[in-house]
């Protein structure tokens, strides 16, 4: 059996920022008190011609120039997002023609909360495996939205990271997935609602510590390692506090989670946030590496990934953005009325 | 409402892939054309993802469509293949703009159909 896994990998974050004093300015909220609560410091927001498909594009080709590969013999290309922009019209065919996949390609939109990105490596890589595809491409992202003055308005962000998996030329193998789910009611959006709800302080235990350290802990006995055995980990990051809890708990430095910490510079970019943690590791991993990644996606559930990092990851880290200068250089910074134009937040009649 | 989709639809290689036709003596044509001059055949091919402005104007008052995006620049941009686009020039502030800069080509979304029509894909470009 070839090695299977990740052959090119890209990441895509908009210009525009809001920091949380701007948010909280207008809905006369304390601002320290949620950049504290939260751990963040400001989020990214799309710009008003972008949305889950421009952001996703660009991911994808990026993924396709280190994978050096045409987008023409991508056989399979699945987008996890809970902002596909139609209600009725797949984001895959889209992206699939704009990258020169079509038309033998079998595409499919994924949901599930934030952990529709994984969802869609996860699938990607199995058909690799199976021999039946000989490159695929799993993406995940989003364009949250978070009800005006609510808490989620501070972190809701948006980006886009993407995965070429594949057996020739692997930059990080596949060791182990795991998945990990049960029906829980910590968050959901009904049909016709503009924004979602969510449980409060239900979103934490019951939800994200139990599916994460589920997760986790189950890839690791099944893959038989330990947390020391990891050079860097990713969790899912609705804001700054629960993947370093998580990693706590589970025994992990928080050194070894730092380089995919994004979300205090970037907010929580739902189904891209582990998938863009984990552009960021590999933007600097070695040979040899070894990675955990875990999502978790509300409803709810998680998808585990142990990857190890081959050689070839030193001929292609350079080959397109890196994600750490995306989200650092050339910040465009809005006030809270042309974010809420941006956002489609200010009602007019049509 | 009127919907253009169709013609739209038949963009779609030179909107989402920027393809082109190279004739046989080497002349690029875009967006490609039925036929070519002297008769000569054409093959399609994805020009470069990168150019430079060779002039802009800004645009205060746009269609409708575009109403949400003014002020903003429209320029010539010259591809490093030497073919030359009419483009959008966005994610800068169009006092920010000049003659000469380095660009490179996004996929963004270019116009909506209303609330309930499509949204229109296409090419704008940012600074490199």
């Amino acid at each position: 059996m070839p090695d299977v896994g990740i052959v090119g990998y890209g990441a895509y974050i908009p210009r525009y920022r809001i920091k949380v004093e701007s948010i909280a300015l207008t809905w006369g909220a304390d601002a320290e008190n949620y950049k504290r609560g939260l751990q963040l410091r400001e989020k990214s927001v799309p710009g008003l011609d972008q949305d889950t498909i421009t952001l996703s594009v660009e991911a994808a080709r990026y993924a396709l120039r280190r994978a050096d590969i045409d987008g023409s013999r991508i056989g399979a290309a699945y987008v996890g997002s809970e902002s596909h922009p139609y209600a009725v019209k797949p984001t895959g065919t889209i992206l699939a023609e704009a990258i020169g996949a079509t038309p033998e390609c079998h595409t499919a939109d994924f949901e599930f909360a934030c952990k529709a990105g994984t969802e869609a490596m996860y699938v990607v890589y199995s058909q690799v495996k199976a021999g039946l595809i000989e490159y695929g491409l799993g993406i995940g992202g989003d364009t949250s939205q978070g009800a005006p003055g609510d808490a989620l308005e501070y972190s809701a962000s948006a980006g886009a990271a993407a995965f070429v998996f594949g057996t020739e030329n692997v930059i990080a193998r596949v060791d182990e997935t795991y998945a990990f789910m049960t029906d829980t009611p910590d968050f959901w959006r009904r049909e016709h609602e503009h924004y979602p709800q969510h449980g409060g302080r239900f979103t934490g235990e019951p939800a994200y510590f139990k599916h994460t350290l589920g997760a986790a802990n189950g890839i690791m006995k099944k893959a038989g390692l330990t947390a020391d055995d990891f050079d860097y980990v990713v969790f899912h990051q609705p804001n700054g506090k629960f993947p370093m809890a998580a990693g706590k708990r589970l025994g992990i430095p928080r050194e070894k989670i730092e380089t995919g910490w994004l979300v205090p510079r970037l907010g929580n970019t739902y189904s891209g946030a582990s998938p863009l943690g984990l552009t960021a590791i590999l933007d600097v991993a070695k040979p040899g590496n070894r990675i955990l990644m875990v999502s978790f996606g509300s409803g709810a559930g998680s998808d585990a990934f142990i990857f190890t990092v081959l050689d070839r990851i030193l001929e292609v880290q350079d080959l397109a953005p890196k994600t750490d200068p995306q989200l650092d250089e050339n910040k465009i910074y809005l006030d809270y009325g042309s974010y809420a134009k941006f956002r489609g937040k200010i009602l007019r009649n049509t | 409402m009127k919907i253009r989709s169709p013609r739209y639809h038949r963009e779609t290689p030179q909107r989402y892939r920027l393809e082109a036709a190279k004739t046989e003596s080497g002349e690029i044509f875009f967006p490609p054309r039925v036929c070519y001059p002297g008769g000569e055949k054409a093959e399609p091919i994805r020009m470069a993802n990168n150019g430079k402005v060779v002039t802009f104007t800004v645009i205060h008052t746009p269609p409708a469509e575009y109403s949400d995006l003014a002020p903003y620049a429209l320029g010539i941009i010259e591809l490093d293949d030497g073919a030359r686009i009419t483009s959008q020039i966005v994610d800068v502030d169009p006092a920010d703009v000049k003659i000469g800069m380095r660009v490179r080509v996004e996929f963004r979304k270019i116009r909506t159909e209303g609330d309930e029509g499509l949204l229109c894909y296409g090419y704008k470009v940012v600074p490199e």
